[in-house]
């Protein structure tokens, strides 16, 4: 069994509201999966049936091949789970510590390597000065830090993280980023995320899905997603030339473009076999007397891929 | 089974009595204890109930009241904090995503109420049984050790723990429909406290204390415990407190 995570035909409804509808969505091990979606799309919904929290009322969710209907507890076992919000749910009575400390008993992580593994996630998450200290006293960000180390104290196969980077300064945020990459690297752990990050998802993941009003839009790897949207090629050109209109115009009579335009000191054209079209666009222009400096491609981000697909929805 | 929920009590217990409000508790138990069992055993003799018959039945009934009643109050606040401060302070969620059953977790939450709440109660009696004997040395000397008799003892050994488990359940079945502490704490202290105060009084005051009214008792709370157990575990639903909790 290569999947970790198989999810069939997942319906959640709350009364009247169906917050996730016949999602399907299989995730391998090893994977780094992001699930995206605009606010109230079904993403913590679906990670909260993941984890057990919640029951579904239809489908079903495998993990590591146990349902999380029938086998709760051997799905918890095996899971980390950094809640929405996670910031906020440490026990302030306890010091940073003896939460990590408590959690990994409740895990059954064996004594002898509790303390290790404590001391390991503190040092990586820069708490180590904090340990003895309530999680009251610490900034939003030093809880989401805590929170994290909480998700990995057993050492989980497969870890949901619900907006893990959202309250992190840039350096921790990269930091945290780079622990997922180094964790999922050997096909150890499955990471499941949910963020609206989009350079952090294209970062870090293998695979996104975009759930929009608890449907399933898409799903796919980012550079697939990319070509599955953007058929036509983007390139812009610099040239000596200062009279740009005129190179607009050479373009245009080839007739090889979809669209060629001007913005700013550069030529921007959308051409269909780039391969095959681009020498011919270049050799025009030079046949003209425009000396071209440099050709650049226009790689659209996910971010592009994102608001194509659910503007789109 | 026992072992999580051991380990879930004993850190539960000692983040409990960091909350001002059940710190406050025991040490009203124990002043309500020492003033109203001195004063009571005091009056009991200055009214001239002598008799060891009299004094054991005055006492009893009194002290009852005060030895198995008044420490509930402990576990039935340490129920709410505990159950419904889960909620409140948002831990429910990586609680509640841990491997423990929810056998464990019940369990967990029981013994975090059940275990300082008997300790308060057994350390009250020790107490109360010290103070009366006390002002009996003193007043009466003829009276020493009347009180308590077997039946007092042994009713105010096993009671609490019955009546404090029946608390429990109430609190763990209230609990999951509070959104609060404080809630709980208004439903748990205000409402059920005194109905049991009221009906474990009446009770003594109609029919009296002999054996009799002791098994039955006995027999009464350890059906009601153990449907109010099966009830909490029955009504206990993670996708319910999930979305109660937001």
């Amino acid at each position: 069994m290569t999947e970790s995570i198989e999810i069939s035909e997942l319906t959640k409804k709350f009364e009247k509201i169906t917050a996730v509808d016949g999602v399907s969505l299989d995730v391998r091990r090893g994977e780094v999966f992001g699930f995206l979606g605009p606010n109230a799309a079904g993403k913590s919904t679906t990670v909260k049936i993941a984890a057990t929290l919640l029951e579904p009322t239809k489908g079903t969710i495998q993990v590591e091949g146990h349902d999380v209907q029938n086998e709760p507890v051997s799905v918890r076992a095996i899971t980390g789970l950094l809640p929405e919000d996670g910031a906020n749910t440490h026990y302030d009575r306890l010091s940073a510590y003896k939460n990590l400390e408590y959690f990994g008993h409740l895990y059954d992580v064996p004594a002898e390597k509790l303390h290790d593994r404590i001391e390991r996630l503190l040092e990586f998450l820069e708490l180590k000065d904090r340990r003895d200290e309530s999680p009251a006293t610490f900034s939003t960000g030093l809880k989401q830090k805590l929170s994290i180390a909480r998700s990995m104290i057993h050492d989980p196969s497969v870890v949901f993280l619900d907006e893990p980077t959202s309250s992190l300064d840039p350096i921790m945020s990269k930091r945290v980023r780079e622990f997922i990459d180094t964790q999922a690297e050997g096909g150890k752990q499955t990471f499941f995320l949910c963020t609206h990050l989009l350079s952090e998802v294209e970062a870090l993941c293998d695979r996104v899905g975009f759930i929009s009003r608890g449907v399933l839009v898409e799903v796919g790897r980012p550079k697939d997603l990319r070509r599955k949207f953007w058929t036509l090629r983007t390139f812009e050109v610099k040239l000596t030339d200062p009279n740009l209109q005129k190179s607009v115009d050479i373009i245009s009579s080839t007739g090889l473009v979809q669209s060629v335009s001007i913005e700013g000191k550069r030529v921007i054209f959308e051409v269909e076999d780039a391969e095959t079209k681009n020498p011919q666009i270049i050799r025009a222009l030079m046949e003209a007397g425009h000396q071209v400096v440099e050709v650049r491609e226009h790689v659209p981000d996910l971010e592009a891929v994102y608001l194509k697909v659910i503007g789109g929805n | 089974m026992w072992k999580k929920a051991w380990l879930m009590a004993r850190t539960e217990i000692r983040m409990v009595f960091k909350s001002r409000q059940v710190k406050t508790i025991p040490i009203m138990v124990v002043i309500m204890s020492v003033i109203f069992g001195g004063l009571w055993t005091y009056w009991t003799l200055l009214m001239g109930l002598t008799n060891p018959a009299d004094f054991n039945f005055m006492t009893s009934t009194i002290m009852s009241i005060v030895i198995i009643m008044l420490p509930i109050m402990l576990p039935v606040l340490i129920a709410a904090d505990s159950i419904v401060g889960e909620k409140e302070r948002h831990t429910l969620v990586p609680l509640l995503a841990t491997p423990l059953t929810d056998g464990e977790l019940l369990l967990g939450k029981y013994l975090t109420a059940l275990i300082p709440g008997l300790l308060v109660a057994y350390g009250n009696l020790l107490l109360a049984v010290a103070v009366v004997n006390g002002i009996v040395l003193l007043f009466a000397p003829h009276l020493l050790w009347v009180w308590p008799d077997t039946l007092s003892l042994l009713q105010a050994l096993i009671l609490p723990l019955l009546f404090a488990f029946l608390a429990v359940g109430m609190m763990v079945i209230i609990s999951g429909r509070a959104n609060t502490v404080y809630e709980a704490y208004q439903t748990g202290g205000f409402i059920i406290l005194p109905a049991m105060v009221f009906a474990y009084s009446g009770f003594l005051a109609g029919l009296g204390l002999n054996w009799m009214i002791f098994y039955l008792g006995i027999i009464i709370l350890v059906i009601a415990d153990f449907v109010l157990y099966r009830v909490a575990v029955k009504l206990f639903n993670r996708d319910n407190l999930i979305v109660r909790s937001g």
